[in-house]
């Protein structure tokens, strides 16, 4: 399996989320996911302010093979957007923990749901 | 490994009909035999257990299936021997006088059991994912030819079709490279039964490698059909019958590009073929198409004294690229190398056992080079060592998309004509007295209008275009793409698509539900390393 940090909480959907202790929540997709899609060239993400439901659709990362889903691993409100990857999508190939994040949320919710790095190695070997 | 000389075989012959005794026969004859099967295009049990083992993907399978087959050899042995053991031979009687052994009761049902058993096995061999709809078809095959006055035909092919399935399912064909493939550490991926690299890392450096240097592609999946003459002359009009193109335009050494159309005009594949003089001529078909292709074919064939020999002997690499053969160069050497340089467009020749073309599929100078399978991974490994990449088949889809060439399956199908796919230029309406295969029906077409045109799209702002989108037009009717992707040299999304005629040269694509501004445009879109259509702004 590709590079997991373990301080992050994963989902079955390939995303990961970096709780950072201000009651917000850093988004992002697993290096296992970016090189299933390989070379990304675009990226759109959701508005400023748009209040998500954990699950719900939000935003969608194309590679040069496929366009794939993004769907919010919590329930809240986006406080912050990527906006480097509008035109350096390839930062999700290459620093997919780092520079290559999505969007961030406030937390409105509990993290009940979420995976930590053992459980997603399982989910994603499946 | 299965020959039985007993009571099995005398109820299997015995059963109603006789056509179920002698299937199940052919099955285990077939288990035996593992080395003609293929040549009928109908993998065995046997491949099948060697084949997992052998690709090194996956060696649980092999076991699996052969411990299997092991039970049915037990099964069978156990059912031999205590038949036997209540056997009477009575070998004084006169051959003409002896008993015949009836079928009743336990027999039948064991007999048919047997076969039903043998059917599932087979199938069971599928893989998880097709396993029910291929266990159904057994069950089916199965009654059917259980059922006294069943019919034995329906049986057949309904077993047949789903081995076929599972064929494509778990035994993917392998080119001679796929081991050197891997070792380069080639994501693999299944492409019309063949297990191909999609890319070595990373797609866009693959494509960009083909625009400003050179790269090799593994094309050994492709079909290449040798069409020779019977009496000296027959297969010069064989293909001005079979292809829409004119086989009249070749003369030794050049190359055409033609589609084969069905009866209705529909594009049943598209091909390249070369005239190879008094030796007949080559044709390069598609891998997915293949067994459609060559039953296709087989069958035209029938009226005109030719010969027709698949070389699957043969490898094929496509060398792509500004450098492609000033690289080739140190790998052919000397007068091959200078010769290769004369090459025109459209070309080919044939030296020391290579057949170079100056053909491609990347919109790049370049050849494609036909060897014998013994020969690639040597000159595979030469080309590398001359600078050569290695780029896969999503790098090739970019490429060929970028150059305006259509791909079978996506661009176009059965269901569309040349008319309909930008294509029409490769149908030859002249000589007016050549009958091809879809003439009258691509006449019919142009009497009565083609309302349809095939065009390129660039969509203005970001986002990709992708295959299947909406394209919503100014005059109202709307088109659909029919390939589309990011262009990794013009940094825009293009596409193809098929829409009505004059739309202007603006139109809209719904991507996911947004209506976003495109324009529509002549293809190619690149040519020798550069754009040439009018780029939008970002």
């Amino acid at each position: 399996m590709s590079n997991l940090p373990t301080d992050l909480k994963y989902t079955a959907t390939h995303e990961w989320v970096r709780i950072n202790g201000d009651g917000t929540a850093t988004v992002g997709i697993t290096d296992h996911a970016q090189e299933q899609l390989g070379d990304m060239v675009f990226v759109e993400l959701p508005e400023l302010g748009r209040v998500l439901a954990a699950a719900e659709e939000c935003a969608v990362v194309e590679s040069v093979k496929a366009a794939s889903d993004i769907y919010s691993p919590l329930a809240g409100e986006i406080v912050a957007i990527n906006e480097a990857l509008a035109d350096t999508p390839e930062l999700i190939n290459q620093d997919p923990y780092g520079e290559g994040w999505l969007f961030r949320l406030r937390i409105d919710g509990t993290l009940d749901g979420l995976m930590d790095a053992a459980a997603y190695t399982e989910a994603a070997d499946e | 490994m299965l020959n039985f000389r007993g009571p099995v075989q005398s109820w299997l012959r015995g059963l109603p009909g006789r056509g179920i005794g002698s299937l199940a026969l052919m099955e285990t004859r077939c288990w035996r035999i593992v080395g003609s099967a293929p040549v009928l295009n109908d993998d065995t049990f046997t491949t099948a257990i060697y084949k997992p083992w052998f690709g090194l993907f996956n060696l649980q399978a092999a076991p699996q299936l052969a411990s299997r087959l092991l039970l049915v050899v037990i099964f069978l042995v156990y059912g031999e021997l205590y038949l036997r053991s209540r056997a009477r031979y009575a070998t004084m009687i006169a051959a003409s006088r002896r008993q015949r052994f009836q079928l009743c009761g336990k027999g039948v049902i064991a007999a048919c059991g047997s076969w039903a058993l043998v059917f599932w096995l087979r199938l069971a061999a599928t893989g998880r994912s097709t396993g029910i709809a291929q266990h159904g078809a057994g069950f089916v095959a199965g009654l059917l030819g259980v059922f006294p006055g069943g019919s034995l035909r329906a049986a057949i092919y309904i077993s047949n079709w789903a081995f076929r399935v599972l064929g494509k399912e778990t035994m993917a064909n392998k080119t001679r490279l796929f081991t050197a493939h891997i070792a380069l550490g080639a994501k693999m991926v299944d492409f019309g039964g063949w297990d191909m690299p999609l890319h070595y890392g990373s797609q866009l450096k693959e494509h960009h490698q083909v625009r400003q240097d050179a790269g090799v592609f593994d094309v050994s999946h492709m079909t290449l059909l040798d069409i020779e003459n019977a009496d000296g002359a027959g297969a010069r009009d064989f293909l001005r019958y079979l292809l829409a193109n004119d086989a009249a335009r070749l003369y030794p050494g050049k190359a055409l590009y033609s589609c084969m159309l069905n009866e209705a005009g529909g594009i049943l594949d598209d091909l390249i073929v070369y005239d190879r003089s008094m030796a007949g001529y080559r044709l390069v078909l598609n891998a997915a198409t293949r067994a459609k292709d060559l039953a296709w074919i087989r069958k035209q064939a029938q009226r005109f004294p030719v010969i027709l020999r698949e070389r699957q002997d043969l490898a094929m690499l496509a060398v792509q690229g500004p450098q492609a053969l000033t690289r080739l160069d140190a790998v052919v050497g000397g007068q091959a190398a200078g010769m290769v340089r004369a090459l025109a467009p459209f070309h080919y020749l044939e030296t020391e056992g290579l057949f170079i073309a100056r053909t491609g599929y990347t919109g790049e100078d370049g050849v494609e080079v036909i060897l014998p399978e013994d020969a690639v991974t040597d000159f595979w490994e030469r080309l590398l060592s001359a600078g050569v990449e290695p780029c896969g088949l999503a790098a090739r889809d970019t490429l060929r998309l970028e150059a305006g060439m259509n791909l079978y399956g996506s661009d176009m199908d059965e269901s569309t004509s040349p008319l309909v796919s930008g294509l029409g230029w490769t149908v030859a309406w002249n000589p007016g007295e050549r009958d091809f295969i879809g003439r009258a029906a691509l006449e019919r077409q142009r009497r009565e209008g083609v309302r349809q045109t095939f065009v390129g799209l660039i969509l203005e702002g970001r986002g990709v275009l992708r295959a299947h989108q909406r394209v919503i037009t100014a005059i109202g009717d709307t088109g659909l793409t029919t390939s589309g992707t990011f262009s990794p040299t013009l940094e825009r999304a293009i596409a193809l698509a098929r829409v009505p005629k004059d739309i202007g040269d603006r139109c809209e694509v719904d991507i996911r539900g947004r209506y976003c501004p495109a324009r529509v445009v002549k293809p190619p879109f690149v040519r020798h390393g550069c754009p040439v259509v009018e780029l939008p702004p970002v």
